[in-house]
């Protein structure tokens, strides 16, 4: 009895234990509210930024590229909307019922397009892609007016790279497309970002800087699975600066008519300041194909064309100069005194070293040779023993000196060095000495040598301007988005330390290429006006590709027709110089070139 | 010997009980607002659950006293038998089977079944209760008596739920005066155990513990609720963001956020003021519980209350804990607070439990 009662009265033990979970509760509860603090006071701004990065995207708005102008202010490039069709998957209510309503409209393949729009519903279906691009604003309009008969589709635009001119400028200004990881690396300090379109080529690329705008931006709420909510704010882009060429567009486009159905290249420059009025390869491409994403086809298409479109043949084509050499050779033997201007060689038509023959391209020789004869008559003989008298290693030097292996420094990217014969250079790519055989060739600008057109129209330059190597310059100036100036100025090289009147000499010899009745540049003739040029033929050594069909081979067995000069004589404005694949001789073939440009120049100019 | 009826009814429990329960209502409107699904909003259906939680709470209450003491083994053999029964027809949802469907009603015997467990170790224990304190021996039989519920829910699989089971038991024996000595010793083997059970655990709950040590590791997988949930609260700050304008929240960001998240929603909304009152809320309650254990003279009652505050405590800090990033995600649901009707019942039931238990005085 005793111990039932016991057991009903509070037990002192249980009581001091149930006090420690009292107390344990009140410590628990402390420490939660620690921590509520901390999350909630200490690191607020921290979990708060967190909660907006999670409900704010930002959303690019591409800033339209800046204009690009030629020397008179015609557009060459500028920006047009663009419209597409785009799909939101998560949107579409009846997949096939809608796209056929679509097909009326835009022309598409219904099942693959049915199939893309599965494949993105898996992968984000809150997300948009693109169905068809380039609408007319026919279709834009119809698709507009019915839009609550496809849900899930809408019209986006985007404002697209134009190029107004197409495949008169594509060399010139190259083209653009969506940035690559190593586009954003190098335009970073651009502003430059994933989606955005850069040039790829030409001044496009080159002047990243100026016409690459700031894009504007979207701030939009999303919910947990990426759905747009609401338009929190927006920012306008601002469009990319403006870019002025040196470009005459008319010129470029009298260049573009001489060479209609030829490979080849014009490149007219101002020998003076480096001033590029032409620059002009012949196929060329339309560049806006690459600005609305060029298909794997169009893409094929020009890789596999042997007369190789896309190859930028003013900076990249590699000719053999021929006889456009001579004078630079004739020069520099006067400079340096191998021979006086008195100097004669005796042309018999053909001509000896070791067992080899060489022949002039005069069958029958032109007799007794002095300098003059040989640069107006282009005499080959006179020049081999003239080579021969000063040796390879001043022919490569001073065709060094003229820069005829080192590109020009011209603003466009990816330009091609020449290639200049040298002992050295036969050493180390064919394994074998030198023979007075190879000056022989060399002296007529044939074997080894390789050069750009626009390398020989600098170096030409540098024979009518006292001697100085320019750089051409396709920019005027660019003006950035931001109003920062960027002119391009006349910038030289390096002036060649030649006495003035040995190059006189040779300038008017030039001017009797032309001019002179005996003269190779007859053709180039412009008859109120002084001009200054020489003609040239560069050997083909051999067919540029294997299994070129029977009918082509004879074209491809023809010789390169150059023809470069300068106008007006006494006081050179401009220098252009011409080449014609397999065109033939560069007398009746570049010539008339040279000389339609010429006129055209002056024409214009009198126009004002 | 015979219980009587003391004169006093307790009614600040009930009270905070109401408070609480009101501010989850609010709440489910809330973590709810951004579904327009059909049918009955949720809030509405946890305020239904309120008022038939209210009326099961004083049916319960207003029961004669020694029908719990009576019925105690019965009513725990009938939740075993309702635990055996969910495994066998139970409704899966969300890869776990732990619903029981009655006509409309799917209802969650691992729920209610808290409160019966409560009271057939309250009653061992107050049988077998001797000044001299307990030994491991003697904690045998109500060993047993947690394994066969823990088992039986860890099936289904709902680990958290079966893990309270044994806290609860762990705790009523130490208020039981399991010895000192017992208790290190059970220290020591829980020790040994945490590898063992590591070995038990499925893929999911061990990615779970493994996300709660660095969530940071897979924000987008299992990490995901954890950071989600402390963005969500941290971000609600001072003052909170305001009644239905929280992103975390409205814009989906939270999981499970009118559940076991429910707190991180109301944290972002109101701010830290109201989730200090909330947190005072539920540690008067608790205290109160501990209180009225200490106060009733029967040692049944005040060991069922103390199961019932012990209860309470476990299951209230570890929600909390687990939507403050200091707990792996476990599911269990904060009470009053998270949508549920069979918790709402439940924690209805164990108050009607306590109102009707600390009434009771004894004479001989």
């Amino acid at each position: 009895m005793i111990q039932r009662i016991r057991q009903f009265e509070r037990d002192p033990e249980v009581n001091r234990r149930l006090r420690v979970f009292y107390v344990a509760a009140i410590v628990i509860f402390f420490l939660l509210t620690l921590r509520l603090y901390y999350l909630q006071v200490i690191k607020y701004r921290h979990f708060y930024s967190l909660s907006e990065e999670n409900r704010v995207r930002l959303r690019p708005v591409r800033a339209p590229r800046g204009l690009i102008l030629d020397r008179n202010g015609e557009i060459l490039a500028d920006s047009k909307p663009a419209f597409q069709l785009v799909c939101t998957p998560y949107d579409v209510v009846d997949l096939e019922g809608e796209l056929r309503f679509l097909l009326e409209i835009v022309d598409m393949d219904l099942k693959e397009v049915a199939e893309k729009i599965q494949q993105a519903k898996k992968d984000n279906p809150f997300g948009s892609i693109n169905i068809a691009t380039d609408l007319t604003y026919e279709q834009v309009s119809a698709i507009e007016t019915n839009l609550e008969q496809v849900p899930g589709f809408s019209i986006s635009y985007e404002a697209r790279r134009n190029y107004p001119l197409g495949f008169l400028v594509a060399h010139a200004l190259g083209y653009v497309g969506e940035s690559s990881i190593d586009d954003l690396k190098n335009f970073k300090d651009f502003g430059v970002i994933f989606g955005d379109y850069v040039g790829k080529t030409g001044v496009e690329r080159m002047m990243e800087g100026v016409l690459h705008g700031r894009d504007g931006v979207r701030r939009l709420e999303v919910d947990a699975l990426g759905r747009e909510k609401k338009e929190l704010d927006f920012k306008n882009p601002d469009q990319g600066g403006i870019l002025y060429l040196n470009l005459d567009i008319e010129m470029q486009r009298e260049a573009a008519r001489l060479l209609e159905g030829d490979a080849g290249a014009i490149f007219a420059m101002n020998p003076k300041t480096g001033e590029v009025y032409v620059l002009y390869s012949s196929p060329s491409y339309d560049p806006n194909l690459f600005a609305r994403g060029i298909r794997v086809k169009e893409w094929n298409a020009l890789l596999n064309d042997r007369k190789k479109p896309l190859q930028n043949r003013v900076i990249q084509g590699l000719y053999a100069p021929g006889s456009t050499i001579k004078p630079i050779i004739a020069l520099f033997s006067l400079q340096e005194g191998f021979v006086s201007t008195e100097t004669e060689f005796y042309c018999p038509g053909e001509f000896k070293v070791a067992n080899s023959k060489f022949r002039c391209w005069k069958r029958g020789g032109h007799g007794d040779v002095n300098m003059w004869k040989a640069i107006v008559e282009s005499c080959d003989i006179y020049f081999y023993n003239l080579g021969l008298t000063s040796g390879i290693n001043n022919i490569s030097r001073w065709s060094i000196l003229f820069g005829l292996n080192e590109g020009t420094g011209i603003d466009l990217p990816a330009e091609k060095k020449g290639i200049v014969p040298s002992r050295a250079l036969k050493r180390e790519r064919f394994g074998q000495r030198w023979f007075h055989g190879d000056t022989v060739v060399a002296s007529i600008g044939q074997g080894y040598f390789a050069i750009t057109p626009q390398e020989l129209a600098v170096a030409y330059s540098a024979l009518v301007n006292g001697g100085k190597l320019v750089k051409p310059m396709l920019v005027r100036k660019g003006i950035t988005h931001e109003g920062d100036e960027r002119i391009h100025e006349v910038s030289v090289r390096r002036e060649l330390l030649v006495d003035q009147e040995k190059l006189t000499l040779i300038k008017k010899a030039l001017q009797a290429v032309v001019e002179d009745r005996k003269g190779t540049g007859r053709r180039a003739d412009v008859l109120d006006m002084g001009i200054g040029g020489k003609t040239g033929t560069a050997q083909v050594v051999s067919l540029p590709e294997k299994g070129i069909p029977e009918e082509e081979v004879a074209y491809y067995k023809k010789d390169h027709a150059w023809f470069v000069g300068f106008a007006p004589a006494d006081d050179p404005e401009i220098c252009v110089a011409v080449i014609v694949e397999h065109g033939g001789s560069g007398g009746e073939v570049a010539a008339p070139l040279f000389r339609a440009m010429v006129r055209r120049y002056f024409s214009l100019k009198e126009a004002g | 010997m015979r219980k009587i009826i003391s004169g006093k009814r307790e009614v600040i429990l009930p009270f905070l009980a109401f408070i609480i329960s009101c501010v989850g209502i609010v709440n489910a409107h809330s973590s709810t607002y951004y579904y327009a699904h059909p049918g009955i909003q949720i809030y509405l259906k946890q305020a239904i659950w309120l008022v038939a939680g209210l009326i099961v709470m004083i049916a319960v209450a207003s029961m004669k006293e020694n029908v719990f003491e009576e019925s105690s083994y019965v009513l725990y053999a009938f939740f075993v038998v309702s635990l055996i029964f969910v495994l066998v027809f139970g409704k899966a949802f969300g890869g776990s089977k732990r619903w029981l469907s009655l006509g409309p009603l799917n209802i969650q015997p691992s729920e209610v079944g808290k409160i019966f467990f409560v009271l057939a170790v309250s009653r061992f224990f107050s049988d077998r209760f001797t000044v001299s304190g307990m030994e491991l021996r003697d904690l045998a039989v109500p060993f047993l008596m947690t394994l066969v519920p823990f088992v039986l829910i860890a099936y289904q699989p709902d680990l958290g739920t079966a893990g309270l089971y044994f806290l609860i038991f762990i705790g009523v024996a130490v208020v039981a005066r399991l010895s000192i000595k017992s208790m290190v010793k059970l220290g020591v083997s829980g020790l040994i155990t945490v590898p063992l059970l590591w070995m038990m655990m499925k893929g999911y709950q061990k990615e779970r513990v493994v996300s709660f040590m660095s969530p940071e590791k897979d924000p987008f997988g299992t990490g995901y609720h954890i950071i989600q949930s402390k963005i969500a609260i941290g971000s609600g700050g001072f003052w909170g963001k305001g009644f239905l304008n929280g992103t975390q929240g409205q814009l989906r960001f939270l999981p499970e956020q009118h559940t076991d998240f429910a707190f991180s929603v109301l944290a972002e909304e109101w701010g830290f003021v109201i989730c200090l009152v909330m947190i005072l809320l539920f540690l008067f309650f608790i205290l109160r519980l501990f209180y009225l254990s200490m106060q009733v003279q029967d040692r049944y009652s005040s060991f069922v209350i103390s199961g019932i505050g012990i209860y309470f405590m476990v299951q209230v800090f570890i929600n909390f804990a687990m939507v403050m990033g200091l707990f792996p995600v476990v599911g269990v649901p904060l009470p009053f607070v998270s949508y549920g009707g069979s918790s709402m019942i439940a924690n209805m039931l164990a108050v009607g439990v306590v109102i009707n238990q600390s009434r009771t005085r004894f004479i001989l």
